[in-house]
C-alpha cells in the first residue's frame, strides 16, 4: 500500500467531511476564473475608453479574493487536522515518520484541491458567460452566445490556486512536524475540558461590548472620517466582547433565573449554544466582522450601481442635445457636421425662455438642493414642448386654454404642484395645470431643459420673453457612435472657447454610466460575493463537524423520552440561533450605515424601485439567498446523521 | 407488570445474520429487582435494548402492564420513555455541557413538567441519592461514582417505574460500586420501582432479588434469592459461573 | 402518512428548487429582462411545481394507506406479499418483489415447522398406541409369578404407564380443543376416580387420605382433570413426609368450586416456588427423590388453563404443600 493510495482512500472517505469545503473551493475558483476571464477579454475592454482600467481594479480583488480564499483553506486544513487527530497519532504510531505524514497530506490535499479545479473552472466559464451578459446588457450592446475559454484567465487562476494550496500546505506541515503522539490521541479527552469559565470579569465585558456595539453604530453614521475610523474601532471591540463573553453571560443570567431553563427546549439551545462558543468565540467574531464587510460592500456597490444607473436614466433621452447661449456662434459648426456625418430622423431646434420671476427656483432652493446658475423659472413653448414629447414617444399632452403646464424631476412634483403660482402676462393670466414628470433631460445644473422643472406656457406667451439659451435636440437613426463622439467633443474645444456648451449624447451617457458601474460596483460585489461564501462555509464546517456529539446527545434525548418532532424542532432551533448569531449584529450596523449611504447623494438620484430603502432591503436578501443556501446544506446534513433514525412509523 | 413473550432478535449486515435473542421469555413484577448476567455476546445488551425499545425485536412480544410496547409508533415510545424508563448506563450518559442539575432536570422537562416543580423534584432525588452538593457542577468535575448516582437520580426522578441498569459498576472502583449497588437496593425499596441490571459481576448480581443467565441468546439458568442473605446468594452465583466454566466472569 | 412527513423527505431538494429559482429570475434581471416578464414566467412555473408535488403527496398517501389497511386486516401477517397490489412503478415492483422473497422463505419455514410437528405429533400417538400392547402383556405375565414379584412387577409397570399416559397428554396439549367435552361431574366421584386410578402407588408410600365434604357438582372435562388430579397426588406421594396424609377438601367459592388439596410432606423451598411450573423443572426435590422429569406441574399449569381451572401452589419448606384448584360450578351459559 503505497502512502499515495493510502492517501486517496483517505481523501474518498472523508468526501462527506470535505464536502462543503470542496463546493466552496469549487465556488471560489468558479469565481476566480470568471473575473479573470472579464480581464483578458477583449470584447469587454473595447466597450468604452473607461474599461481600460478594469483588468486593474479586478486584479487588485482578486488579490483580496486569494488571501481570503487563502485564509479559508489554511483554516479548514487545520481544522481537518485537528478532527483527524487521532488518525495521525495511529500512523505515527505505527512508525510512519512526521514528514511522511505531511506527505500524506500534501497528495490529500493536491486531490481535493486539484479535482476542485476543473469543475471549478467549468462552472466559472459559465459565471463568466453570465457576467458577460450582464455587462453587455448595461452597455445595451447585443449579446451572442459564446462558451470558448480564455487560455490566460485559466493559466492566472492555476497560478493562484497555486499560490493558496502552498501557502496552506506550508503552514500546516509545520503543524504536523510539531505535533506529538500523545496530544493527538486523546486529542478527543482535551475536549472534556471544555472552557466554561465563569469569571465575573467576563459577565461585566457582555454588556460593556453591547454598549460599545450601539456607540460605534451611532459614530459610524455620522459620516465623517474620524467617526468613522472610532465607529468601526468600537464596532470591532464590540463583536469580539460579545463573542467571547457570550458563553459565560449567558449562564450567568440563566444562573439568577433558574427556572427560565426548563421551558421548553431552552435549557438544550442555550448550553450547546454556549459551548460552541466557549470554543469559537474568535471565529465567530471574525465572521461577524467578515459579514459587516459584507453587507457594507454590498450596499455600497448597489448604491453606486444605483446612482450611475438613474443619473444616466435622467440624462440620456434625446440622442442629441446641446444647449447653448450663444447659438448664431456655436450652433452652426456643430449642425455642419451632424448633417454631414449623423443620419438624423427628427430634430428640433427651440428655445428655453426667462420668466419675469424666481418664484419656483426660490422655493425648491434649498441648501441640499443648490440650483446652480438659475435666476429666474424657465419657460417653454407649448408647440416646441409638444414636438419634443412627440419625439421621445411620450403621449400627448394637452395645453387647455388659460392654463400652463408643468414638466418636473419626479421628485419634485408634490413641491411644485403645491406652490405653483399663476402666471401673469399680456393681460392673461394662466393657472397651473397638469404636471408630467417624464424623463425629459433636466437637472439642477440648468444644462437641460430648465433648472429642474420646465413651465409649459402658450406659445405667444413665451415668446414675450428673453430667449435664456437655445437647444438643438436630435434622435439619430444609430446610436451616435464614438469616432462621431469625439468629433463633436472635438467642435467643442475649437470653436466654445467662451462658454461651456453642454453636449449631452446618449450613447456616451449610457457608455459611461455602465463603465463606473462596472468598475465601482463589480469588483465590490465580487468581494462580497467570495467573503459571504468563505464565513458561511466556515460556519458550516464547524457546525458540521459536531455531526459526532449532536449524535450521541439526541440519541440520549430519544432514549429519555424526547419526541422526534420536538429533536427536529431543538435542531432547527439551535441552528437557527447559531447563524443567526453572527449575522444580527453585523445587519444592524449596516442596515443604518448602507441607508446613510443610500441618502447621503442627490435625493433626487434614488427614488422608486432605487429608494435607500428598497437598496438595503435588496442588498439583505440578496446576502440571505447566499447565507441559506449554506444553512440548508447543514439542516440537511445534520437531519440525516444527527437524528436518531426510527424503523417505526412516527405517527 | 413487564412480561417478555418469546422474543427473538436477529442482526444483519451485508454478509451475515446474527440470532443475538432466541426465544428469551420472563416476567418481571412490579418492585422486583433482576439482573441479567450473561458473557459478552451473550445477548444481554441486546435484551435490554430491545426492552427499552431503543432496538425493534424481529419476533415474539414485550407486555408493559398489558400493552404490546414493541409495536407502538415512535411518539407514542417518546411518552413511554419519558414516563416510564429510566436509564443507568455504564458510560454515564450525562450530557457533558450540562450541569449535573441540569442533566437530572432534563428527564423532568420532557414531560413539560412546571419549572418550579422540576427545581424541586431534582432537589428531592438529588437528596434521596446524596448528591446535593454537587448539583451545579459539570459532569467533568465530579468522580465516576457521583456520575452513575446522578444518572440514577435521572431515572427515578420522573416517577419512572422501570429501571434499566447496563453494566452500572463497569467503570467504577469497589468502594464505589459497592455504594452504587446499596443506592439502587434502596431505590428499589422506596420508590417501588423494578430494576433490570445487566451485569457480568456476580458481587452487583448478588445485590439484586433474581438473576437470570443468558448463554447463546438464552436463559438457561435462573436463581431465586428467596429470604437468603447476599453473601449466600453472592456464593450460589459463583457456583453457577463455575458451572459454565467461568467464562462468563471474563470482563468485556 | 402526512404532509409534514411528506415534505421533509424532499425538503433540500425543494429548497435547493427555490434558491435556483430566485437565482435565475435576479440573473435575468441584471441581464436586461424586465420585472414584469420575469414574474409572468414565474407564475406558471411555481403553479405547476406546486401542483406536481401535492400530486406526488396525494398518489403516496393513497398508495400507502392501501398497503397499511391490507397488513390491518391480515391475521397472519408473512403472508403480506401474497396480498399485495400489482406494483404501479419501476421502484415498487423491485421493492415488491424483496417483500415477495423474504415472505416466501418465512412461509416456507413456517409451513415445515408445522409439518414437521405434526409429523411429530402423530409419531408419539402411535408409539404410544403401540406400547400398550407389551405393558398389558407384561401385566398378564405377572399374574403368573410369585406375590412379592408380581408386586414389584406391577408398582413398576404403573409408573411405566403413568409415564406413557404423560407422553400423550403432552403431545395432545398443543391442541386440546380437538379432544375436549365439558360435562356435569360430580366432584366427588372424580376424586373417588382418581384415588383408584393410584391406588397402587398410595398405597406403596403408605398414604393416608383424608376427605372433607366433596359434595358439589362441577363442569369441566373428566379426562383432563382426572389427569391433574392423578398429578398432584403422585406428586404428594412422591414428596411424602414421615406420617404421609393428603387432605381433600372443597368449599364453594361464588360460582365455582374450590378443591384444596393438602399433603404434609417436605415442601418445596421458597426460593424454588416460583418456578415450579416451569417446563423441565425439577428443583432440589426433584433431584433429591428422582423419578421427577419436570413436565408434570408444566402439563397442569397447561391444562388448567385451557379448562380454565385456577391452579395455585402455596407450600412450606418440611412442612407441606398445600394444591388449591377451581372448577367452575355452573354452566357457563345459565350465567
Amino acid at each position: 500500500m503505497t502512502l499515495f493510495k493510502l492517501s486517496m482512500r483517505n481523501a474518498r472517505r472523508q468526501a462527506g467531511d470535505y464536502l462543503i469545503y470542496f463546493v466552496t473551493v469549487i465556488i471560489s475558483a468558479a469565481l476566480l476564473y470568471a473575473f479573470n476571464g472579464l480581464i483578458f477579454s477583449d470584447e469587454i475592454r473595447k466597450l468604452s475608453s473607461m474599461m481600460q482600467s478594469l483588468p486593474v481594479v479586478i486584479t487588485l480583488s482578486s488579490i483580496v479574493v486569494v488571501c481570503i480564499i487563502g485564509w479559508l483553506v489554511h483554516y479548514i486544513t487545520n481544522f481537518m487536522l485537528l478532527r483527524r487527530s487521532r488518525e495521525l497519532g495511529t500512523y505515527l504510531l505505527t512508525g510512519l515518520e512526521s514528514r511522511q505524514v505531511s506527505r500524506l497530506f500534501f497528495l490529500e490535499n493536491l486531490v481535493v484541491c486539484g479535482s476542485a479545479l476543473i469543475p471549478g473552472i467549468l462552472l466559472g466559464n459559465l459565471i463568466f458567460q453570465m457576467l458577460r451578459a450582464v455587462m453587455l446588457t448595461l452597455f445595451q450592446a447585443p449579446y451572442r452566445l459564446s462558451l470558448s475559454f480564455s487560455l490566460k484567465a485559466v493559466g492566472l487562476t492555476f497560478f493562484y490556486f497555486l499560490l493558496i494550496y502552498l501557502s496552506a500546505q506550508l503552514r500546516g506541515n509545520k503543524r504536523i512536524r510539531i505535533m506529538k503522539i500523545y496530544d493527538l490521541i486523546y486529542f478527543d479527552r482535551k475536549n472534556e475540558n471544555l472552557v466554561i469559565q465563569k469569571e465575573k470579569k467576563r459577565r461585566r465585558l457582555f454588556t460593556v461590548s453591547i454598549v460599545l456595539g450601539i456607540i460605534g453604530t451611532l459614530l459610524l453614521l455620522m459620516g465623517n472620517l474620524a467617526s468613522g475610523i472610532a465607529g468601526s474601532a468600537c464596532i470591532i471591540a464590540f463583536l469580539f466582547g460579545f463573542f467571547l463573553s457570550f458563553s459565560s453571560g449567558v449562564p450567568a443570567w440563566f444562573e439568577k433565573h433558574p427556572e427560565e431553563k426548563y421551558k421548553g427546549q431552552t435549557l438544550l439551545i442555550f448550553r450547546t449554544l454556549s459551548a460552541k462558543l466557549a470554543t469559537m468565540g474568535v471565529v465567530m467574531a471574525v465572521i461577524s466582522m467578515l459579514f459587516t464587510a459584507v453587507l457594507i460592500t454590498q450596499g455600497a456597490g448597489s448604491v453606486f450601481a444605483a446612482i450611475f444607473e438613474n443619473r444616466a436614466k435622467q440624462i440620456a433621452c434625446f440622442d442629441l442635445f446641446i444647449s447653448t447661449r450663444t447659438p448664431e456662434q456655436t450652433l452652426p459648426h456643430y449642425l455642419d457636421y451632424i448633417q454631414e456625418n449623423i443620419p438624423v430622423t427628427d430634430s428640433l431646434q427651440y428655445n428655453l425662455y426667462q420668466a419675469d420671476n424666481a418664484q419656483i427656483t426660490e422655493h425648491i432652493t434649498t441648501d441640499t438642493y443648490p440650483s446652480f446658475a438659475a435666476s429666474c423659472d424657465t419657460l417653454m413653448r407649448y408647440s416646441d414642448y409638444a414636438a419634443l414629447r412627440s419625439m421621445l414617444g411620450y403621449p400627448e399632452a394637452r395645453l387647455r386654454p388659460g392654463e400652463y403646464l408643468i414638466h418636473c424631476m419626479p421628485f419634485l412634483k408634490d413641491q411644485i404642484s403645491g406652490i405653483a403660482p399663476d402666471i401673469t402676462g399680456e393681460g392673461v393670466t394662466l393657472k397651473p395645470g397638469a404636471v408630467y414628470t417624464e424623463d425629459f433631460l433636466q437637472r439642477f445644473w440648468s444644462d437641460g431643459n430648465g433648472n429642474g422643472f420646465v413651465l409649459v406656457v402658450p406659445d405667444k406667451t413665451a415668446e414675450t420673453r428673453p430667449a435664456g439659451r437655445t437647444v438643438y435636440a436630435a434622435m439619430t437613426a444609430q446610436p451616435v457612435s464614438k469616432a462621431q463622439y469625439q468629433a463633436l467633443n472635438d467642435l467643442s474645444d475649437t470653436y466654445c472657447t467662451a462658454e461651456y456648451v453642454p453636449l449631452f449624447i446618449k450613447s456616451y451617457i449610457i457608455e459611461e454610466a455602465a463603465s463606473e458601474t462596472a468598475i465601482f460596483a463589480f469588483p465590490l460585489y465580487y468581494l462580497a460575493l467570495v467573503l459571504t461564501i468563505t464565513a458561511a462555509a466556515i460556519l458550516t464546517i464547524q457546525q458540521l463537524s459536531e455531526t459526532r456529539r449532536y449524535r450521541q446527545q439526541f440519541l440520549l434525548l430519544a432514549k429519555l423520552g424526547m419526541e422526534p418532532r420536538e429533536m427536529a424542532g431543538a435542531l432547527r432551533r439551535q441552528l437557527a440561533i447559531y447563524y443567526a448569531m453572527p449575522a444580527v449584529p453585523p445587519l444592524l450596523i449596516s442596515i443604518p450605515v448602507v441607508y446613510s449611504i443610500g441618502n447621503s447623494v442627490e435625493p433626487w438620484t434614488l427614488t422608486g424601485a432605487s429608494s435607500p430603502l428598497m437598496l438595503t432591503v435588496s442588498c439583505i436578501l440578496l446576502f440571505f439567498l447566499l447565507y441559506s443556501v449554506y444553512i440548508l446544506m447543514a439542516y440537511s446534513s445534520l437531519k440525516r446523521n444527527v437524528l436518531p433514525v426510527t424503523q417505526r412509523p412516527v405517527l | 407488570m413487564l412480561q417478555i413473550q418469546n422474543i427473538e432478535k436477529y442482526y444483519g449486515s451485508k454478509n451475515n445474520i446474527t440470532k443475538a435473542l432466541d426465544r428469551v421469555s420472563f416476567d418481571a413484577a412490579d418492585g422486583e429487582f433482576i439482573a441479567i448476567m450473561g458473557a459478552s455476546g451473550s445477548g444481554k445488551t441486546t435484551l435490554l435494548n430491545c426492552i427499552s425499545t431503543i432496538d425493534t425485536v424481529s419476533a415474539g412480544k414485550i407486555l408493559l402492564d398489558g400493552t404490546d410496547i414493541s409495536e407502538l409508533p415512535e411518539n407514542k415510545l417518546a411518552q413511554f420513555r419519558r414516563e416510564r424508563l429510566g436509564f443507568v448506563f455504564q458510560d454515564f450518559n450525562l450530557l457533558d455541557t450540562l450541569t449535573i442539575e441540569e442533566n437530572i432536570g432534563l428527564a423532568l422537562s420532557l414531560n413539560h413538567t412546571d419549572p418550579p416543580a422540576v427545581l424541586k423534584q431534582v432537589t428531592n432525588v438529588a437528596g434521596m441519592l446524596g448528591i446535593t452538593d454537587i448539583l451545579g457542577k459539570f459532569p467533568y468535575q465530579v468522580s465516576g461514582g457521583q456520575k452513575q448516582r446522578a444518572a440514577c437520580a435521572r431515572a427515578i426522578a420522573a416517577g419512572q417505574s422501570l429501571i434499566l441498569a447496563d453494566e452500572p459498576t463497569g467503570a467504577l472502583d469497589s468502594k464505589a460500586s459497592k455504594n452504587l449497588l446499596e443506592i439502587m437496593t434502596k431505590m428499589n425499596q422506596e420508590t417501588a420501582a423494578t430494576i433490570l441490571m445487566v451485569t457480568h459481576d456476580a458481587y452487583s448480581a448478588s445485590y439484586a432479588g433474581r438473576v437470570l443467565f443468558l448463554k447463546d441468546g438464552r436463559i438457561f439458568n435462573e436463581l431465586l434469592r428467596g429470604g437468603r442473605s447476599r453473601s449466600v446468594f453472592y456464593h450460589e452465583i459463583l457456583d453457577v459461573l463455575a458451572l459454565l466454566g467461568g467464562d462468563i466472569s471474563d470482563l468485556i | 402518512m402526512n404532509f409534514t412527513e411528506f415534505i421533509s423527505d424532499r425538503t433540500g431538494r425543494l429548497m435547493m428548487d427555490i434558491v435556483l429559482t430566485v437565482a435565475a429570475a435576479l440573473f435575468l434581471r441584471a441581464a436586461g429582462t424586465q420585472a414584469g416578464v420575469i414574474i409572468l414566467l414565474l407564475i406558471p412555473l411555481s403553479i405547476v411545481f406546486a401542483l406536481t408535488q401535492i400530486y406526488d403527496f396525494i398518489r403516496q398517501r393513497t398508495r400507502l394507506g392501501e398497503l397499511e389497511s391490507i397488513m390491518d386486516g391480515l391475521d397472519e401477517k408473512y403472508l403480506f406479499a401474497e396480498c399485495l397490489p400489482p406494483p404501479c412503478t419501476a421502484y415498487e415492483r423491485r421493492i415488491f418483489y424483496l417483500l415477495r422473497r423474504s415472505c416466501k422463505s418465512m412461509t416456507s419455514a413456517v409451513s415445515d415447522a408445522e409439518a414437521s410437528r405434526r409429523e411429530y405429533r402423530e409419531y408419539i400417538e402411535s408409539w404410544v398406541h403401540e406400547i400398550k400392547a407389551p405393558i398389558t402383556a407384561a401385566r398378564l405375565i405377572c399374574r403368573n409369578t410369585d406375590p412379592e414379584t408380581r408386586r414389584k412387577l406391577t408398582g413398576e409397570l404403573m409408573q411405566l404407564e403413568a409415564h406413557v399416559e404423560r407422553v400423550l397428554y403432552y403431545a395432545r396439549a398443543e391442541n386440546p380443543e380437538k379432544d375436549f367435552l365439558i360435562q356435569r361431574i360430580s366432584l366427588s366421584e372424580l376424586i373417588s376416580q382418581a384415588i383408584r386410578n393410584h391406588k397402587s402407588l398410595l398405597i406403596q408410600n403408605d398414604m393416608r387420605i383424608d376427605t372433607g365434604s366433596l359434595d358439589y357438582t362441577i363442569y369441566t372435562d373428566r379426562k383432563w382433570s382426572l389427569f391433574i388430579l392423578g398429578q398432584l397426588l403422585q406428586n404428594a406421594a412422591r414428596y411424602h413426609g414421615s406420617t404421609p396424609l393428603i387432605t381433600l377438601s372443597a368449599k364453594p367459592l361464588g360460582n365455582q368450586v374450590q378443591l384444596t388439596v393438602q399433603d404434609n410432606g417436605i415442601g418445596i423451598p421458597a426460593h424454588e416456588l416460583p418456578r415450579i411450573f416451569d417446563r423441565g423443572f425439577t428443583g432440589s426435590n426433584g433431584r433429591s427423590r428422582g423419578g421427577s422429569t419436570g413436565m408434570g406441574l408444566y402439563l397442569c399449569r397447561k391444562l388448567s388453563g385451557f379448562l380454565e381451572l385456577d391452579l395455585r401452589i402455596t407450600s412450606e419448606e418440611n412442612l407441606g404443600t398445600t394444591v388449591s384448584l377451581t372448577f367452575p360450578a355452573v354452566k357457563k351459559c345459565d350465567l
